[in-house]
């Protein structure tokens, strides 16, 4: 049997990166109401996730530089 | 053919022209020393940066097919058509990290393709074609829905003409598209995608302003628009969809979410961008960006709705006597804009098939080079040979493609497309899960492919489409109540459906382990592994990176 690798550092707030799969759980958005704009719910929560995906796997990237290689 | 017809088609071809001369310019883009290598022809020379990293694989990503179908399928389906906007929200979070162990091993091995890897990595020439295969008949679809979206405009602006002779033009695009890939390699999509996004961005903020205002404010849109989706479908006698999902559409919703996204970087042509890119930092940098393009999408998404209160009617496609629904993004635009500004908006889709085409046929050829003829065909392959099969590879794929449009049913594109989602997420094990371990045995990861992928077939063959009246290969969505393990059927009666990439996915895996655990019991071989731990976290200044294009 191969060697396997030794655990690598493992950085904590590498979890984040599991916050915007919470967007997956239709039930808790499948609303036409509250409309923001005109926009039912279902789509402006949506649209909501774009910039949470975008601060999590941004403050893991921040967070994972100067990491020693 | 209208006045207005006329203005779009020059506006069309004066764009069309300028990235035309500008994929032929692109060979001398920082170029290398030759072009006769992997590296350079099918890679770029592994050194774009930042921007250049955003502009391509947004362009590789964000194509013209998905910039027409997703509102397409809005229009005639409503809210399951907005899982375009999950997929690509939970994308990056989920490739975030493996994509740089997967950039890392590349870069120290001279890995190409994925396959590369999976060869490398278990040494099994035999798991490494499995992998190319699927990749390629994956991608071809892909590539030939690029051009039905590229001919949904060309039809838009009137030139439609019927039989072998309304492909004419379309062909001819290809065949400039096949030249200057041929000669510059992914320069050249790299340098036009700059074009593409531009133009692309520029159309959807002009047409999320300005056409909700038009016709009466997203409120009333919505309002219009669920009312259409609520009357009964001639064909079938229910709605035809609604502005919210059902009760039984919302794990489809969310599988076909999760399972699109899992899949979109098992794609060669996605790697391919990946790999050009020249450290870690780029990619990380890239994951923050790219949902730029998520949100563009999202909006565009809602045009579906726009189109269906609009009264936009899709062309019937003369070569085939059927409306096309996937030209209802383009008959709103040529409606609603002036002609000169649908033209540039057609011209930002075309533009937009042409990037994609691109790289995906370069992937494809490159799969077909590393995977197939040298390890077949050729092992003393010099990289200047592998160079030439390569591009000699783009030509027949992309003509491949063009011959798939010209004597199949587009529904069979829309299909086989299906189809290549469900297929490429066959091969995660391989690919994504080994980027971590290799406690997979390389047995229990083909017997698992075979598995997936026959089980997966099988159910999206299954499944009807009670609205076209096709008896097979209807959709994705499979009832659960439908389910069959061996007879036993553990959702009976259930009618909430699911997304098959998932079932076949599970299925794959489950196989994979028992046959693992079996393997190891039996103390089979597991082939040898080339590469080391820390290959997977090596970044550029790296004293061990394998030089680029070195014969």
């Amino acid at each position: 049997m191969p060697t396997e690798p030794p655990p690598r550092r493992w950085n904590p707030w590498n979890l984040l990166l599991l916050v915007p799969l919470l967007m997956l759980i239709t039930p808790w958005f499948n609303s036409d109401g509250p409309r923001v704009f005109g926009l039912p719910f279902f789509y402006w929560y949506q649209f909501l996730f774009v910039p949470v995906g975008v601060i999590c796997v941004g403050i893991v990237y921040a967070k994972s530089r100067g990491e020693k290689r | 053919m209208t006045t207005s017809q006329v203005v779009e088609l020059v506006v069309f071809l004066v764009l069309f022209v300028l990235v035309a001369v500008m994929g032929f310019m692109a060979s001398r883009w920082q170029a290398g020393n030759t072009l006769d290598h992997l590296d350079e022809w099918g890679l770029g020379g592994r050194k774009f940066g930042s921007w250049v990293t955003w502009f391509l694989v947004g362009g590789d990503l964000y194509t013209a097919y998905t910039f027409v179908a997703v509102p397409a399928l809005i229009f005639g389906a409503g809210a399951l058509g907005f899982y375009a906007l999950p997929y690509t929200v939970v994308l990056y979070p989920i490739v975030f990290l493996p994509l740089q162990r997967m950039w890392s091993v590349s870069r120290m091995h001279g890995y190409v393709t994925p396959a590369d890897f999976v060869r490398g990595r278990y040494g099994s020439s035999l798991l490494a074609l499995l992998v190319a295969i699927t990749g390629i008949v994956a991608t071809m679809p892909y590539i030939a829905l690029q051009l039905v979206g590229l001919e949904s405009v060309l039809r838009t602006m009137g030139v439609n003409g019927s039989g072998l002779l309304g492909h004419l033009p379309l062909f001819i695009a290809f065949v400039i598209l096949a030249l200057y890939t041929y000669q510059s390699g992914l320069r050249a999509p790299a340098l036009i995608a700059f074009v593409k996004d531009a133009l692309i961005y520029l159309v959807i903020i002009v047409a999320i302003v300005y056409l909700p205002s038009k016709l009466g404010g997203w409120g009333h849109i919505f309002d219009q628009a669920a009312a259409t989706l609520a009357k009964p479908n001639p064909a079938t006698g229910k709605p035809t969809g609604s502005i919210i999902l059902g009760p039984t559409n919302q794990l489809q919703y969310a599988t076909l979410a999760l399972g699109s996204a899992l899949a979109l970087f098992l794609y060669p042509h996605s790697v391919t961008g990946i790999l050009a890119s020249k450290s870690r930092t780029v990619i990380k940098k890239n994951m923050v960006a790219l949902p730029a393009y998520s949100l563009v999408l999202g909006l565009l998404a809602l045009l579906g709705y726009v189109a269906l209160v609009s009264g936009a009617k899709p062309i019937v496609n003369q070569a085939t006597g059927k409306p096309d629904s996937n030209t209802i993004v383009p008959v709103l635009f040529g409606q609603q804009f002036p002609a000169w500004f649908a033209g540039i908006a057609f011209a930002a889709i075309g533009i937009g098939a042409l990037v994609p085409a691109a790289i995906m046929s370069i992937a494809a050829a490159n799969l077909w080079t590393r995977n197939i003829y040298k390890e077949y065909f050729k092992r003393d392959a010099t990289p200047k040979q592998e160079a030439t099969q390569a591009k000699l590879a783009s030509l027949v794929v992309k003509f491949g493609a063009v011959a798939f449009v010209l004597f199949v049913d587009p529904q069979f594109s829309i299909d086989l497309q299906l189809i290549g989602g469900v297929i490429i997420l066959q091969t995660l094990p391989s690919v994504a899960i080994a980027l971590y371990t290799r406690w997979l045995h390389r047995w229990g990861l083909v017997a698992g492919w075979i598995v997936g992928m026959g089980w997966g077939l099988y159910l999206l063959y299954t499944i009807p489409n009670a609205a076209n009246g096709h008896a097979h290969f209807g959709g994705s969505a499979l009832a659960t109540g439908n389910l069959s393990l061996f007879g036993w059927h553990p959702f009976a009666g259930s009618a909430v459906q699911i997304y098959v990439g998932a079932v076949a996915l599970i299925a794959n895996l489950v196989v994979a382990v028992i046959v693992t655990v079996i393997a190891r019991q039996a103390k089979w071989f597991n082939g040898l592994d080339a590469t080391n731990h820390e290959d997977y976290d090596a970044d550029e200044g790296h004293p061990k990176l394998k030089e680029i294009a070195v014969h």
